[in-house]
Formats: C-alpha cells, structure tokens, sequence
C-alpha cells in the first residue's frame, strides 16, 4: 500500500477548468483508446469541459441526471500542511500546475437513453433420463445499470505517486458521498477488456463482428457519434450461451486489459463487485457497488476524528471543490472548515 | 411397369424398419406377393402424447440500420415443440433388396397420407423427420457444433444413447438444450451448413416425400439437424 513517507500532499484534486483543455488533450493523448471517455478529440474534450464547468454550476434543484463531472490531478508545488505533525517528507517533486490525470463522474448512466451491459447468468440443464446435469454460463443483454452513477474517464501518468491514484479515484468517492441528492446510490464503473496482440478485441470478434462485419473502432465511427447504445441496440437480443463462443472469447470475458489494473483494484479494495456485468464490446469487466457500503465511504469522517493518520480529504462544498492528500496531525486548513477525511490506508474490516 | 408389391397395414412392428417415433398409429408394409418386404412407414395421427417432441424451428432476425448501410439476415434456431398435435410419419425403411426403390417410396408415402387424411385427428399437418447430414466418419457436425456444448464433456456418445434410448432420447435430450434463441452465426461453419440437411442415406426418402408434396417446414431434428417435412394432412384426399 502507499508508504507515508513520501506522502504528496501537493497534489490537489480540482474540478476541471477552461484553461485545462491543452493539458488534458495531452492526458487524453497519453491514455490511448482503452478509456472510452477519454478520446484525444479536441472538440470533444472542450465540450466535457464546458459540461463539467455546467454540472459543477447547476444548483441541486436542478439537477436532471445528465450531468458529467471532471476532476483533474494537478501538482500544485506548495506541499500544503506539509510535513506538520507527522515530521514526514512530503512533495511530489513534480512540476507545480502539471496535470497528471483526471476522472470523472456521470451523473446518471445512460441519461437519455439505455446503459447497455451484459449479466452474467447461469442455467443448469437437467434430464433425469440421461443421468445428466449441466450448468451453463449465458450472458444477458440488459439495463440494468441504466440510471447508476458512472465513474468514468480515469487516467494518470505513468509514474505517478501511488497514492495520488488513490486521491484521484477516491475522492470521487466522497463528492458522491457529499452530494447524494445528485446521484443514484448504484455507483459503476466500466473497464477496458482484453486485446489480444494485435490489437484486436476476441469478445468482439466473436460477438460484434458477426453483426456489423467491422472492428469495434469502425462500427463506432460509423456510428457518427451516436451513443454505444445505438450500436448495441443492433446486437442479438436474446442470451449469449457462452460455451458456443470461440475459446478466446470466452476466455476475454470479464478479463480487464492491463492499462486499467490500477483503478480497478482501487475499486475492487473498495468492495466494488466486478462479476456480475461485463461491457457488451470488448467484454471488460463492469464494477458496480452501493455508495454506503464502499470503504472509503464507510469511514469517511470530519478530519480531526481522522487525524492521527494520512488522509485523504476534501472540501464540503461542490463550489470550488478541493481533494488532497493529507499527512497525520495536518488540520488542512485549506480545505475549509470541517473537511470531510477517510484513511488513505483502508483497514482490511471497514 | 406395373410394380410387383402391394401394401399390407399391420400393427406390428417389422424388425427390419427403425422405430416407430412414438406407440400407437399402425405399421405400412411394402411386400412382393411373395411375402418379402421393401419398405416400410409407420403412421401416427397425433404426435406429441407419449412424450414431449422437441425440434428447432429455424427463423429469421434482420439487424437492420439503413442509415448506417448496415443490413443483416440471419438464421435463428428455437427450441420448441411446435410438432405436437401434428400427424407424424416415421420409421421409413426401404430394402437393400428393392428394385425400385423409388417407387416403393412413393407408394407407401401415397397409401400413408389417404390414412391419415380419412384420421380422426386434430392434425392439420403430417411431419416426417429424416436424420441429419453426417461426415465420412459418421460425425454429425450439428452435434459437434452446438449440441454437445450444453452437456458435461465426455458424458454421452450420441449413437450409444440414441441405441439404448431409442426415439425417446431427443426427448431427453431436448431437456438439456437451450431454451433461448440461438443465432446460427455462432454455430461453427460446419454445423450451420448441417441445418436442415439430411443424411445422404436419406435421400431416396427425401426425394419421395418432396414428390409427395411434403416441403421444408424449417425445422430440424434437435440431435442432428435433419430437416423436418410437412405436407397438409388433407391433401390426402385429393390424391385418392
């Protein structure tokens, strides 16, 4: 887990800004096409800018689910509270305003429209006549993670201090937390699946494929920028039985493609269950848990309950919301009155 | 050339001629005067009342988007027992023995279909089922590419269990197979071009029964595909 010593507390979690659009075009360009929603597309980043800039703008009341928050990572150079109270070293050491990821928040999955996903379901088969029993693995083309909170579009450097990926994905955690009446309780996140060597999707290949005769790529540019939902509403409605599948395919099901190990152990430490649902294109794994019974949820408290301990905190307010990292002893006063707090390093039984 | 056999309907069973698919119904016999039998069909009114029959009835989904230049066709498969009720026609034997196979086919296929017209059954169709397409090896690509993947690995040879089963083991079977809508596309190249395909023994029957008026009613045999015939029970009548 994060060693405290080197703790870098001036790291700072902010919503995204206008003036971000050249660095996150950079982190979009980093991130490659593993992370669906967070494509190198100038326009399209500026557009979840201005989104982002309105979600964070509109008041509770009015509030319609549409709503996608961006967070970035910035190192911020000042060490804030560093180093008081616990005498250990902090800093990233990195360049101060250097973005070195971001994530987001969709208010509601599928706003609009339906959140595809497949559930995994197993039937088992009898005949007593045969003296036979079989169970079988079939995937379910569904909706029902339609109207979930999504967290999405997670990506940090390379090299990044580990414990600045927990800041990133983690303090979403407690803005979902803070702000309850502007999401669902459902909380899912979608992972990229496995390719194989070339590049291509087997999950794909064996189910898509036969429909659209195309790369996943393809049919989504054909698609001109319509929902995923456009294109799976092309796919077979009726159940997967898995073991007809080739056995790579089978093999891809619920396998995450290595760029998004990191964020999906965060959310599986989390208590996240990654079993149920797989993305119906490249057959990643889906993670879905209930806000309340997350860990980092679970133990979050005002930060001086917390503060023999590094933390990780945040403001209070959706206006100017603010995350850091925050060393033992550190009151962060930066962070408002009251920041609400939850230990960097999760005890195994919260 | 008038032909040298006549037609004997008789209750037994010649143990010559694989199994009546179900009890009941009565026997056709294809003879010389001398007593040496041709072939043989066994005629049932009402199918589907000692034991559920299960088949697939091969359909069509269109995966259509016209504004995406995108338009696909593709074969289904459901389970179902979309025979039952339906007069049945089964046990089709024809001798090594007969000269004119053909004629012996059609015979027994004429005097067969006036039987069941005169019935006293709520049929309003006669099926006749034929075995499906198998390779040099005798392998059923059918089983191979769909139906041996809903069972425990190595638990059953097909032949063994069809032998000591006998008709009633694609009912059981039937209990093991999907319930769901299939696409074909996910069968194996093999097995979809072994849909509806009858087994190359089977053709001298097929050719019959398509002379008889029976046609393609687009289903197939759960164990292997065969294709599933039907002729209207009441054109009968009109054939006498």
């Amino acid at each position: 887990m994060t060693p405290t010593h080197t703790l870098p507390t001036d790291l700072l979690l902010r919503p995204v800004a206008a003036d971000d659009l050249d660095a996150l075009q950079g982190l979009a360009a980093a991130a490659g096409p593993g992370i669906g929603s967070l494509r190198e597309d100038r326009i399209g980043l500026g557009r979840r800018i201005e989104e982002s800039l309105q979600a964070f703008a509109t008041e509770d009341e009015d509030t319609s689910g549409e709503e996608r928050y961006l967070f970035v990572l910035q190192a911020s150079g000042s060490g804030s509270g560093s180093g008081s109270g616990s005498g250990s070293e902090s800093g990233s050491g990195l360049a101060p305003g250097r973005l070195l990821g971001c994530a987001g928040i969709a208010a509601r999955s599928g706003y609009g429209s339906r959140f595809y996903s497949y559930r995994n379901e197993f039937i088992v088969a009898s005949s007593a006549a045969l003296g036979l029993t079989q169970r079988t693995h079939t995937l379910h083309l569904c909706h029902d993670l339609t109207g979930s909170s999504l967290l999405t579009s997670f990506y940090i450097v390379p090299g990044a201090p580990a414990a600045a990926a927990q800041l990133l994905s983690r303090a979403r955690l407690l803005f979902l937390a803070l702000h309850p009446q502007r999401f669902s309780d459902r909380i899912v996140a979608e992972f990229p699946g496995l390719l194989d060597a070339d590049g291509a999707s087997p999950f794909w290949d064996a189910i898509g494929r036969r429909f659209f005769g195309m790369d996943y790529p393809q049919a989504e540019a054909l698609a001109g920028g319509r929902s995923k939902a456009f294109i799976a509403h092309l796919m077979p409605q009726s159940p997967l039985y898995v073991p007809l599948l080739p056995e790579a395919a089978q093999s891809a099901i619920g396998q995450l493609h290595p760029d998004g190990e990191l964020p999906f152990q965060i959310l599986i430490d989390e208590g996240f269950d990654a079993d149920s649902y797989i993305d119906i294109f490249d057959g990643g794994p889906t993670a879905e848990g209930r806000l309340q019974a997350l860990a980092s949820v679970r133990a979050a408290r005002p930060l001086a309950q917390l503060a023999a301990q590094p933390n990780l905190a945040c403001t209070r307010h959706r206006a100017g919301f603010r995350a850091r990292l925050v060393a033992a002893g550190d009151a962060a006063a930066d962070l408002g009155p009251q920041p609400l707090a939850t230990p960097l390093q999760l005890p195994e039984s919260v | 050339m008038k032909p040298t056999f006549h037609i004997v309907q008789t209750t037994v069973a010649p143990p010559e001629a694989p199994p009546a698919h179900e009890p009941g119904g009565w026997w056709l016999r294809a003879q010389t005067p001398d007593g040496r039998l041709l072939g043989t069909l066994h005629g049932l009114p009402e199918q589907g009342r000692s034991r559920a029959r299960c088949s697939f009835h091969f359909g069509r989904v269109v995966h259509s988007a016209p504004e995406l230049g995108l338009y696909q066709v593709q074969t289904t498969l459901q389970l179902g027992h979309d025979a039952t009720g339906e007069a049945e026609l089964s046990g089709l034997f024809l001798s090594a023995a007969a000269e004119a196979p053909e004629a012996v086919a059609d015979a027994l296929l004429q005097a067969a279909l006036a039987r069941l017209a005169d019935a006293d059954t709520p049929a309003s169709w006669v099926i006749a089922e034929l075995p499906g397409w198998r390779d040099t090896a005798g392998c059923s690509p059918f089983w191979d590419g769909l139906v041996r993947h809903f069972l425990p690995p190595g638990s059953l040879d097909a032949a063994d269990a069809a032998q000591r089963h006998g008709p009633a083991f694609s009912s059981h079977l039937g209990e093991m197979l999907p319930r769901e809508l299939i696409h074909a596309a996910f069968l194996s190249p093999a097995a979809q071009q072994a849909l509806g395909r009858c087994a190359d023994s089977h053709t001298t029957w097929l050719a019959a029964l398509q002379r008889a008026g029976f046609a393609d009613w687009r289903h197939g045999r759960i164990e292997d595909g065969g294709p599933l015939l039907a002729a209207p029970r009441r054109a009968g009548e009109r054939r006498r």
